[in-house]
């Protein structure tokens, strides 16, 4: 290779004695050389994705996207935080008037007032859900049908009225089932019952409760707590709580409202965005360190992604992204077999029952993220192959149709240079010889005056003189002076005349003579 | 110099095939751009969802092997899907936008304003592929010439009783389960039970509607009038009204909407005529409005039939249609449905769900297996039932009537609100008014309100 480039610049050297038009050829040769490297250099790049900008791409797809969802589920957190906060106010009125400043307790055992008081409650209930973003609605009051049925200290009356059927939110055609509450209360409003209704709530599975119920202060606004994802018993559904107290005149916290938020109906609220990465999945869980927690979160539409089984995510901070891993060693039946995603994250200022403070999350499947790179990667290294295929096969065509026969010229003008050298040395020596042998045999007289003749030899004549001297003959020096051959024989009798000689023989000895001194 | 050029480029071409080998089978293995479709069905509602559960094995398994993921969007009841399958079909405001799949019966497509938007199965399954399918099953799908419904599960109607309350009642009353192998027994039963518990409801029938359109035909009298639109109201239909009104004058029958689960849920009724895959709903315990609850035990029967009429029962269990898209959506859904109708797979869902299988090599091969396996006494019970149903019984498939939903929809709101206003007249006159004319009063009520 190297031996080939010193061939090509030692050409290109000698090419500098040639003409234009061969050096010209030999530049654009030399220019289609560097494209080539710089395709071999472009491919190189490709491949290594030197100039690929898919990072800060997916930084800025993952920071639009986290921007939109954050505005939305802010915006809608904050309403149902003013809606839950509605129903317990007028929840509150309700409850005082049937009560005024006795206890909720008094309701204990007591299943009229409870019906009455659930009649009262049931359109505040299904109001609140009508007019909020969320699946469901409800009201607890802190009291039970029976102190004396089993586990009654977890028992507690109230409504909860959820959507039967979601299909998606903008949908007006929802059905509302009751899932707890005195079965007449719906049945006189042909309301359906849920498939897996109850009289009552369970409260020790209702995340917050006891914390409302014993630990309230302060205005209703420091009160809302969201809780982490609790399944409903029975049923394949999971929701997240957003519950406030019920707190009335006389101080006492009467029982506790509020809303949920499904994953299903999440799922249809926040679809999956498609970007250059595949989908965008939505995220709202709690965080701990770092450590997400999924399991207690909700995802939205996924779109060929599913968070379904995963437990917990580790976190690793990066520049432009963060990275999440699935550390919680079960197997996860989604697209993403490494597990792995790249998202952002930004907490929400709400208050949790668990006390974590919840995060959303906006991330993408980092092995289709690596599937996207590598497509890209792929483009670029057909682009430049293409590239580089075109550049060598013009190359080639070029050392082929130019620098091949530039070489084999400069190769022969070499040699025949090298053989001219040769030639004039020994006609050189020849001619030395020659003066010097016949130095003696010429007439100084006449040599004098051809000395003489020469100086008066007209520019033409000189040119005539010099063409035979150069060995042409008349018939040549008829074709290179351009001139007849009377012409030349005319100047020639006057060339001769003026130095004295008599035949060409003579002139050519004289002319070698001359030549010789001057040297 | 030209060597070198042809060997550079060589590896060059070499490098980057491997790279793009590499790319390709990368992209396919990570099915980077799945195809999500979406899916409303009925198999589960509000509980544990059998079907959600066969999902995501097929999004884990198949569909991620194929690059298709199922993503249910709905699960519901069929008139639920009904009325939003026809809302986003003729696009009314704030419907959403019809799913890839959806569970329908040929009410549901007899009532689209085009059925042209559903895909014709013919043109992805093979004669042999169809013919696997049971005949009558498949046939049920079949409008207009067009195979537009899948069968994937067939249920039939079944009487599913309380059997802790019964045994309870009949200890007292000397009533007996055999009894309600006729609807002659059922009514006897339900007086009965009437009076011994205080007026409380005997019996809960999920659709009325099924109640007269089976016993009328069993007793060979077309339900519905030659046009199509509306009922004969002959006198079979008569002599099928008269022990019904009878029952609910007498509180033996549940009158308030809903479906047979939710006053079986509280006690409020002990026996249900219910289509076998309501089994998914019931729940193990009463509960009473003192808050008190009570484990029980479930039994199933065959339906009840006239003593003087035929053994038929109602077929049940709809399909999935498949709603046009690309050919690759159609074809990714396809894919689907024939994993979910494969023997092993169909045999495993419907007997989670209190169903049929639809092929017939389901039906014998895998089916019996299945249903020995069974560890649960009330779905062991609801097979025998079943079985017992299938040899005995000739399944009666509702005709295919433009007007059907809506002569259902009517009948079912209607009869019960004209029995029920004859219930409450009857105890408003503490049992003076005569009962005769209590129900001739009624069945008069119920044809001008839905017309003969």
């Amino acid at each position: 290779m190297i031996v080939k480039l010193r061939r090509l610049i030692k050409i290109t050297k000698q090419s500098r004695f040639q003409d234009s038009r061969i050096q010209r050829r030999l530049m654009v040769y030399w220019l289609s050389m560097i494209l080539v490297i710089l395709g071999v250099l472009l491919l190189i790049f490709a491949i290594t994705g030197t100039f690929s900008a898919s990072e800060k791409k997916l930084a800025k797809e993952l920071s639009m996207s986290q921007n939109t969802f954050m505005s939305a589920l802010d915006r809608q957190m904050n309403y149902l935080e003013s809606s839950a906060i509605a129903l317990s106010e007028n929840a509150s009125i309700i409850i005082d008037e049937t009560l005024g400043i006795q206890s909720v307790s008094t309701l204990n055992n007591d299943l009229d007032g409870l019906k009455d008081l659930e009649t009262s409650l049931f359109p505040l209930v299904t109001n609140a859900l009508d007019s909020s973003q969320c699946s469901g609605a409800f009201a607890i009051l802190n009291a039970t049908a029976n102190t004396s049925a089993p586990d009654a200290e977890n028992s507690r009356a109230g409504i909860y009225v959820r959507y039967a059927n979601l299909s998606t939110t903008k949908s007006a055609r929802q059905d509302k089932s009751l899932f707890r509450g005195i079965a007449d209360v719906a049945r006189d409003r042909s309301m359906e019952m849920h498939n897996r209704w109850n009289l009552e709530f369970d409260i020790s599975l209702l995340p917050g409760y006891g914390q409302l119920i014993s630990h309230t202060s302060g205005r209703l606004a420091d009160n809302c707590l969201w809780s982490g994802k609790t399944t409903l018993t029975g049923t394949w559904e999971n929701v997240v709580f957003l519950t406030v107290p019920i707190i009335g005149k006389n101080g006492e916290v009467r029982g506790i409202c509020g809303m949920e938020i499904s994953d299903l109906y999440f799922r249809l609220a926040y679809p999956a965005s498609e970007g250059d990465f595949g989908s965008m999945v939505t995220l709202l869980a709690p965080v701990s360190g770092d450590r997400v927690n999924v399991a207690n979160g909700l995802y939205g539409g996924s779109k060929g992604i599913s968070l379904k089984g995963i437990q917990e995510f580790s976190v690793e901070k990066r520049y432009n992204y963060n990275v999440y891993t699935n550390t919680s060693g079960k197997k996860v039946p989604d697209t993403s077999t490494a597990g792995r995603y790249l998202g952002l994250q930004q907490i929400l200022d709400v208050k949790t029952s668990e006390g974590l403070p919840l995060a959303i999350f906006t991330i993408v499947s980092e092995e289709n993220y690596k599937s996207a790179i590598l497509r890209e990667r792929i483009a670029l290294s057909l682009f430049a192959l293409l590239y580089l295929i075109i550049t060598s096969s013009l190359c080639i065509y070029l050392s082929k149709r130019f620098v091949v026969p530039i070489a084999a010229r400069l190769d022969s003008l070499t040699e025949e240079r090298d053989s001219l050298a040769e030639s004039n040395e020994s006609a050189q020596k020849e001619i030395a010889r020659l003066a010097y042998s016949r130095k003696t045999e010429v007439d100084p007289g006449d040599y004098a005056q051809f000395l003489e003749g020469f100086k008066m030899l007209t520019p033409k004549e000189r040119e005539i003189f010099d063409y035979y001297v150069s060995g042409k003959t008349i018939k040549e020096i008829q074709d290179a002076a351009g001139i007849k051959e009377s012409t030349i024989r005319y100047h020639n009798r006057n060339i001769y005349s003026k130095l004295g000689v008599n035949s060409l023989k003579q002139l050519l000895r004289y002319a070698a003579l001359m030549k010789h001194d001057k040297k | 110099m030209k060597r070198v050029i042809t060997s550079t480029l060589s590896l060059i071409i070499v490098f980057t095939s491997v790279l793009l080998a590499s790319g390709c089978y990368s992209d396919r293995k990570a099915s980077s751009d799945p195809v999500t479709l979406t899916i409303w069905h009925v198999y589960g509602a509000q509980t544990d969802s059998p079907l959600n559960d066969l999902i995501d094995e097929f999004n884990s398994t198949v569909g991620k092997e194929e690059g298709i993921q199922v993503e249910v969007t709905m699960v519901s009841n069929n008139n639920s899907i009904h009325e939003h399958v026809l809302a986003s079909a003729n696009e009314e405001p704030g419907s959403s936008e019809l799913p890839d799949i959806f569970c329908s019966y040929p009410k549901t497509v007899l009532a689209l304003p085009d059925d042209d938007i559903l895909v014709d199965y013919r043109d992805y399954f093979t004669d042999e592929e169809l013919e696997a399918y049971n005949e009558n099953f498949l046939s049920e799908g079949v409008i207009d010439g067009r195979q537009l419904i899948l069968p994937i599960a067939k249920s039939t109607e079944v009487t599913l009783i309380n059997k802790t309350l019964f045994d309870r009642f009949a200890d007292a009353t000397g009533a007996k389960l055999s009894d309600l192998a006729t609807w002659e027994g059922v009514f006897k039963a339900s007086e009965k039970y009437a009076k011994w518990s205080g007026g409380k409801s005997f019996l809960v029938h999920d659709f009325h509607f099924n109640y007269f359109q089976v016993g009328t035909e069993s007793l060979g009298e077309a339900f519905f009038n030659k046009t199509g639109n509306g009922l004969s109201f002959g006198s079979a239909f008569e002599q099928v009204w008269e022990p019904y009104a009878r029952t609910a004058i007498l509180g033996g029958l549940w009158l308030k909407g809903g479906y047979a689960t939710e006053p079986m849920r509280t006690a409020d009724a002990i026996v249900s005529v219910v289509s076998s895959a309501s089994i998914l709903y019931y729940s193990d315990q009463v509960t009473y409005s003192d808050n008190t609850s009570e484990k029980v035990e479930y039994v199933a029967m065959p339906a009840p039939v006239f003593e003087n009429g035929k053994k038929l029962v109602m077929q049940r269990g709809g399909g999935m249609c498949l709603t046009k898209s690309t050919p690759e959506r159609e074809k990714a859904a396809v894919t689907f449905l024939k994993w979910l109708t494969e023997p092993e797979v169909n045999t495993r869902f419907a007997v989670q769900a209190g169903y049929m299988p639809v092929t017939d090599e389901a039906f014998s091969d895998y089916m019996p297996k299945a249903i020995e396996e069974l560890t649960d006494p009330e779905y062991k019970s609801l097979y025998d039932a079943f079985l017992k149903t299938y040899d005995e019984y000739t399944f009666y498939n509702a005709p295919q009537l433009k007007k059907y939903l809506e002569m259902e929809t009517a009948f079912e709101e209607n009869s019960r609100l004209c029995m029920a206003d004859v219930r409450q007249r009857y105890m408003e006159s503490e049992g003076s008014e005569d009962m005769n004319s209590l129900i001739s009063q009624s069945l008069d009520d119920l044809k001008k309100t839905i017309g003969d």
